[in-house]
């Protein structure tokens, strides 16, 4: 990839002077380099600098400069080793905080006593074996998760999706009864994974309707009898995102204590919901403050890309769907949520034909 | 294993049930160390253990003096020491000088000697509470009580803090000209016998520290540097805004993208479990060349620090920094912006980890 | 792309051939000696070197260390480094293409200071101290021989006569048996040094306080030389960074190297100390034509002394820094392709000197102004033409005559000047030939500089560009002549990326080295660093304000503030908030001291501000206009009187 020609194609369509180019060059490289150009679906010769000079001139002279602050100045990006952190910290962090207080109760001790007892370390062991860890979509890292905790979880208490057979349901259990050489032991616990959540209602929404649906309400209804034979009775659901929207952050909680008051035994009894990093309420993309941009959303857009799914975020996805507005970008994604001009490509044919920045790859699950 | 993996660290309702149930109760005999400084947490944790009626309470307040300190800071410093005195009525003061003639760096020491005449018996907890503690005083501290843990089992030492980053940021050391090794954690740098090991430094990067990081760079004189950048964290813009800040330098260290080690701001055991793997990974890869010496340079974020300095217990890693001889506080950090009271606790030794010794 | 500027000297220390190719030999013929008997002064004794951060004392030191030297004789042929060898050899480091010495760095860093802190009678704290700076260097000395693949099983010390005794408590004369017992020494007093709370004066063990004198035993070293050769080595000793130790650790370290019996060369390197004002005195010494400057070179019976980076008025040292700026830039450019390729490694010809031009419309407001204030003064037309063939003549000799708004701005101040010089009355009653001024009017080059400063200020014409004007703003100062250099490098390899022209213009020069010039200042970051701040700021408003009072009283401008020298010598002596302040200030380069200046009959000291601090701020770098103040002053702008309460 010749950067010479690149900074050139840059320089022609932002207008820039000797100095500002100099400048922005120096920005561009260090960002490329240290996490842009990792992103995944990025190919040799068309990279974050070639990408962003084709996606600014989508925008009229006038209102390029406003698109590159915006990148420049508000877009987070979550790198490959980033995410490899939050997936690392994911164990310590979240996981056995739950397997000490529940180990804990279980022994009659306040939890910061655990380790005073004998058998702290064997009960925590046999808890960690009850664990089953599943994967809510490809974006999860099941396989980085398994490789971060190879000593502590085994193979067989990783699902890599919620969408195994019954004959898999059967074999995890199996394997458990095995290895603790009990043929009555269950399951006392599930962590649901995944990458991001946004707007919550891909994981849980009402219908207008009134019907409930999402990724957790299918969870519970796909093989309903295994909550009952796989799991010992007062089991607990947790359900962990490595990244998560301010917005989600409280309102995942609130609707899934709603479809328990509604759904009664058709749901968890106990549930809880953590997050590796809460992005924080201002990094959303605001009218006011963010005037400009968000002219652009309105200016540069493609109805298009409101398919089906997007519908029911809301009723535009000008600023992604949902509304949600981020400048999120995942290395080996961009979420739905995120500002529709980073991600959507359309061939406008009856509107502004939208270029992508990061180019947004369609999850099947 | 490790020593602290499985470290006993409560905030929130855990540890206000540990406040109300364990250190609370009538048993209990507590001495609280803490910093009397200008910072506005200085009395969160206090307050808090005055609140509690039972156990016996003794507090010994810690005046970090520096020669640079603006009046005004001088005088908040004084408030908060008498509040804290006022707080726990069992209690003494005593300064600690940071600095001697000439800008050497003695608060550690002398903190290690305050420590070394304390009378420890009849005590069942000790809490440092580090909000108002620099980095130069609490780890000798640290390593001093657990010596003394050491020879009294029944000893608990537990430190406290309430956190904020936001505070934290808004400190703004002076800096003192020289780089030194924390007092007590030299670690063997500097020894003919690791002149020759490969050499490794772990900057913890913050805003706007370019002399200072390059003072201990020239301090360290590393083979590689893989600079510690805080994420999760409550900016997750900050990892960029540090590296585009330093670019220059980290472009002259050559650090390479894969340097970078991450670590999440609010949890001191995640930075502590990342650098004991670094550095046992390290011991092995170079044994073959004569050896391997890790060096860390906590800064920022006080829980950021408790994690290397259990590392730097642990692994008996040399610790160099850069004292401040005054502080400025920028912006956010003013009494008025100090946010509701956050308390982190770590329980480092003691009753909790009693059935771990048995079994071990 | 790697771009070396952004290292720092002592970042390039750890990798012998990468620090080679960036030295310049310029250094070394201009800091240690003249003649022979210099030089050989600088071995036989104590030599101190004195100098500011950043003034290339490391550098030569890093540079004597054997296994550089060695390195740097395995490619003595290499024509860059030829030139080098050569001033070595001048230097009497090296002879016959063969070391002559050993030497070794051994910088002052807290391990040393820490001796002073325990909690011991000064007698042994003292014993232990020397004891470790004996076994680091006898240790450091091994190391370099070791780096340089000399076979340590081959080297021995020669011992000086009759000291069989002291021999076997250092471990003998072989070089192994040296190391280890060094070892041994070194671990016990580290242990000592290091311990959280330090041992009884009664528990030490023998290694620490056992009669270990290396100093007072080895004369020579014996060392193997590329094959069967023997080379008889005299050891060096550099003890770098020694401001960092006690000051009576210091005195007393001094003291002991004094000694005239010990036959190791050995070199105290230290920051020079502004602020203790007899050692600042003793330093500098007045020269009728440019008031003060430092001795740089003084040998005495006991003491040689070298100091470096003299920093005051000197064209000498200026003409002698651009010179090796120019060098060290071409070695630096020549490690990076993108300029080696094309054949550019001279950087002063990619800073174009090239005179700016103001725009036409401000050409003609500038010229309606000058018009206004000559009605304003009352000067009639005839004389005002006669003040504008002084400009114009000058213009014309000094090869500047196209710059038609520097032209104007003389023309301005000389008008100012005129109607300050003669009475007020004449110009009122139109009398004409009565117009005489008291003194003559002249258009020189100060008058020009003065008219730059002014267009700067009034109309942002570029102020500092082109080579010269980047050294000068270095202040003497390699590194930070590399810090300006950095940037502007990375925007010359930016433009050459996209087939420009590998030059700057006068106006990117300017903002590029005035938003280094701030960052550089924002970055301080050092004891009293705010107040430093505070301090340069306040006198650079003032120097301002002086410079651009419209008759340009001080022709180029002010850049630096005096006060009565026995002020100075007061403050220096109180070890006051505000001589704290200035010692920082002076230790880092923010102002330059020059005492004992003379001028208008009085004796003043002159605090003359940094190249950052006068690049930020847009005043001359011409040395000598100074404004006047008084002690009071300057603690009002470090604002430092609360902090003394």
């Amino acid at each position: 990839m010749n950067e010479d020609l690149t900074i050139r194609a840059l320089e022609q369509v932002m207008k820039w002077d000797d100095e500002t180019i100099a400048k922005e060059t120096i920005w561009l490289r260090l960002m490329s380099h240290f996490k842009y150009d990792s992103y995944r679906d990025y190919l040799g010769g068309v990279r974050f600098s070639e990408r962003l000079v084709d996606w600014l001139q989508q925008f009229r002279q006038e209102d390029r400069q406003a698109a590159y602050d915006y990148v420049r100045q508000r877009l987070i990006f979550v790198s490959y080793a980033e995410m490899q952190h939050l997936v690392n910290w994911f164990f310590p962090a979240f996981v056995e905080p739950v397997l000490v207080s529940e180990v804990a109760m279980k022994l009659g001790v306040s939890r910061y006593l655990l380790w005073n007892q004998e058998s702290a370390e064997r009960e925590f062991e046999l808890a960690l074996r009850k664990t089953l860890f599943v994967g809510l979509s490809d974006g999860a890292r099941m396989d980085m998760l398994r490789r971060a905790n190879e000593k502590r979880i085994s193979n067989e208490q990783v699902l890599v999706t919620t969408q195994v057979n019954e004959s898999k349901w059967q074999d995890v259990l199996n394997e458990l009864r095995v290895d603790l050489k009990d043929d009555t032991a269950r399951f006392s616990r599930v962590f649901l994974v995944d990458d991001f959540v946004g707007s919550g209602k891909t994981l849980l929404r009402r219908e207008d309707g009134g019907t409930w649906t999402g990724k957790l309400k299918k969870f519970r209804d796909e093989y309903p009898g295994i909550f009952t034979s796989h799991f010992e009775a007062n089991w607990t659901l947790n359900v962990h995102h490595y990244v998560c929207s301010n917005e989600a952050f409280g309102r995942v909680q609130a609707t899934a204590e709603e479809a328990r008051r509604e759904l009664g035994s058709q749901w968890f009894d106990n549930f809880r919901f953590t997050y590796g990093l809460v992005l924080p309420e201002d990094v959303r993309l605001d009218r006011d403050r963010d005037a400009t941009f968000w002219a652009h959303t309105e200016n540069y857009y493609d109805p298009i890309i409101e398919n089906e799914a997007m519908r029911v975020g809301g009723k535009t996805a000008k600023r992604g769907f949902g509304e949600c507005g981020l400048p999120l970008i995942l290395e080996h994604n961009t979420p739905n949520n995120s500002v529709s001009l980073l991600w959507a490509e359309t061939n406008g044919e009856n509107a502004h034909r939208m270029r992508p920045l990061f180019r947004r790859a369609q999850r099947h699950w | 294993m490790n020593r602290w993996n499985r470290c006993v660290k409560l905030e929130g309702s855990a540890l206000e049930d540990f406040f109300d149930n364990y250190l609370g109760s009538s048993e209990r005999s507590l001495l609280l160390i803490a910093g009397g400084g200008f910072d506005p947490r200085s009395t969160s944790i206090a307050r808090r253990v005055a609140a509690m009626g039972a156990p016996r309470k003794r507090a010994l307040i810690i005046r970090e003096e520096r020669p640079g300190a603006p009046s005004k800071l001088r005088e908040q410093a004084d408030v908060h020491t008498a509040e804290l005195s006022k707080l726990i009525a069992d209690s003494s003061v005593a300064d600690v000088p940071i600095f001697a003639e000439g800008n050497a760096v003695v608060g550690g020491r002398e903190v290690a000697k305050l420590l070394g005449q304390q009378d420890f018996s009849g005590v069942t907890d000790i809490l440092l509470d580090i909000s108002a503690l620099s980095t130069g005083v609490f780890f000798p501290a640290v390593r001093m009580l657990l010596g003394e843990a050491e020879r009294n089992r029944k000893l608990n030492v537990h430190v406290v803090v309430d956190e904020q980053p936001a505070t934290d940021y808004g400190i703004v050391g002076v800096a003192s000209d020289r780089a030194t090794p924390v007092h007590g954690f030299k670690g063997r740098i500097g020894l003919d016998e690791t002149g020759s090991h490969a050499r490794l430094w772990l900057p913890q990067l913050v805003l706007h520290r370019r002399q200072t990081l390059e003072r201990i760079h020239t301090a360290v004189s590393p083979d590689d540097v893989c600079p510690i950048l805080p994420f999760p964290c409550a900016n997750p813009r900050l990892p960029d805004q540090l590296v585009e800040e330093y670019r220059e330098m980290l472009e002259a260290w050559k650090v390479d993208v894969r340097n970078f080690v991450y670590a999440a701001e609010n949890d001191p055991l995640d930075l502590y479990a990342t650098i004991v793997r670094l550095v046992d990974t390290r011991e092995r890869v170079f044994a073959a060349v004569g050896g391997s010496l890790v060096t860390l340079s906590p800064a920022g974020g006080k829980l950021l620090s408790v994690g290397s300095l259990l590392a730097a217990l642990e692994r008996d890693l040399p610790v160099v920094f850069v004292e401040s001889v005054g502080y400025e506080i920028t912006g956010t950090g003013s009494e008025s912006a100090a946010g509701p009271p956050k308390l982190v606790h770590l329980w480092l030794e003691g009753e909790a980890y009693d059935g771990r010794r048995k079994t071990r | 792309m790697e771009n070396p500027f952004l290292k720092r000297a002592t970042e390039h220390l750890r990798d012998d051939d990468a620090f080679l190719a960036i030295i310049s030999p310029e250094p070394l013929r201009h800091y240690l000696g003249k003649t022979d008997a210099d030089r050989q002064a600088l071995f036989d004794r104590l030599a101190r070197l004195l100098g500011q951060p950043g003034s290339g004392k490391t550098t030569i030191a890093r540079l004597l260390e054997y296994a550089t030297l060695a390195a740097l004789l395995r490619k003595r042929n290499v024509p860059d480094f030829r030139e080098l060898a050569k001033a070595l050899a001048d230097c009497q480091v090296i002879s016959d293409d063969r070391p002559r010495i050993l030497g070794c760095r051994l910088p002052m860093e807290a391990d040393y200071r820490e001796f002073w802190e325990l909690p011991y009678p000064t007698e042994h704290k003292h014993q232990l101290f020397l004891a470790m700076i004996q076994c680091r260097a006898m240790l450091y000395w091994l190391r370099q021989l070791q780096n340089a693949q000399v076979d340590l099983s081959h080297v021995n010390i020669v011992p000086k006569k009759d000291s069989d005794a002291s021999v076997q408590a250092i471990g003998g004369v072989r070089a192994l048996d040296l190391r280890e017992k060094a070892r041994r020494v070194e671990a016990a007093l580290y242990k000592i040094a290091g311990a959280v709370l330090p041992p009884k004066l009664t528990d030490l063990s023998d290694d620490a306080v056992g009669a270990y004198r290396p100093f007072d035993v080895i004369e020579n070293f014996s060392v193997p030389y590329e094959g069967s050769e023997m080379l008889t080595l005299q050891p060096l000793v550099m003890l770098d960074d020694a401001h960092q130790l006690h000051p009576e650790q210091y005195q007393l370290l001094k003291k002991w190297l004094m000694r005239r019996e010990l036959k190791i060369g050995r070199w105290l390197l230290s920051r020079l100390d502004a602020l203790d004002s007899r050692e600042m005195l003793d330093a500098v010494s007045p020269d009728g034509t440019e008031g003060t400057h430092f001795r740089r070179f003084t040998v005495t019976r006991d003491v040689t002394e070298v100091i470096f980076q003299t920093g005051s008025s000197r064209q000498q040292e200026r003409k002698f820094f651009r010179s090796m700026a120019r060098d060290m830039a071409r070695r630096y450019l020549d490690r990076m392709p993108l300029f080696r390729d094309v054949g550019l490694t001279d950087l002063g010809t990619m800073l174009t000197t090239e005179t700016p031009h103001l725009s036409s419309s401000d050409v003609k407001e500038l010229s309606e102004t000058v018009e206004v204030n000559r009605e304003r003064l009352r000067i009639p037309q005839k004389k005002a033409a006669e003040l504008r063939d002084l400009v114009t003549d000058y213009l014309r000799n000094s090869g500047h005559e196209r710059e038609s708004d520097i032209a104007l701005a003389m023309e301005s101040i000389l008008l100012h000047r005129f109607a300050n010089r003669v009475p007020q009355e004449a110009l009122f009653a139109e009398l004409e030939d009565d117009l005489e001024p008291s003194k003559p009017l002249a258009a020189d080059a100060t008058v020009y500089e003065g008219a730059r400063v002014h267009l700067h200020h009034q109309y942002n014409r570029p102020f500092v560009y082109g080579m010269d004007a980047v050294c000068d703003a270095a202040a003497e100062n390699p590194e930070q002549f590399l810090w300006f250099a950095a940037e502007l490098v990375e925007h010359l390899a930016n433009r050459i990326q996209r087939r420009r022209r590998a030059e700057l213009s006068a106006r990117q020069q300017q903002d590029i080295l005035h938003s280094r010039a701030a960052k550089a200042i924002s970055d301080w970051d050092f004891p009293d660093s705010p107040a430093v701040r505070r301090v340069v700021q306040g006198i650079a408003d003032r120097c301002k304000k002086r410079s651009l009072e419209p008759n340009a009283p001080l022709g180029s401008g002010a850049c630096a503030f005096g006060f009565p020298q026995s002020e100075f010598e007061r403050i220096a002596k109180s070890n006051s908030p505000l001589a704290q302040v200035l010692k920082f200030a002076v230790a880092y380069n923010a102002i330059t001291l020059i005492p004992n200046y003379p001028c208008k009959k009085r004796i003043w000291c002159l605090l003359e501000l940094g190249g950052f601090v006068l690049v930020k701020n847009g005043l001359t770098l011409k040395r000598g206009g100074f404004v006047e103040g008084t002690t009071n002053e300057l603690m009002t702008m470090a604002n430092v009187a609360r902090a003394s309460a």
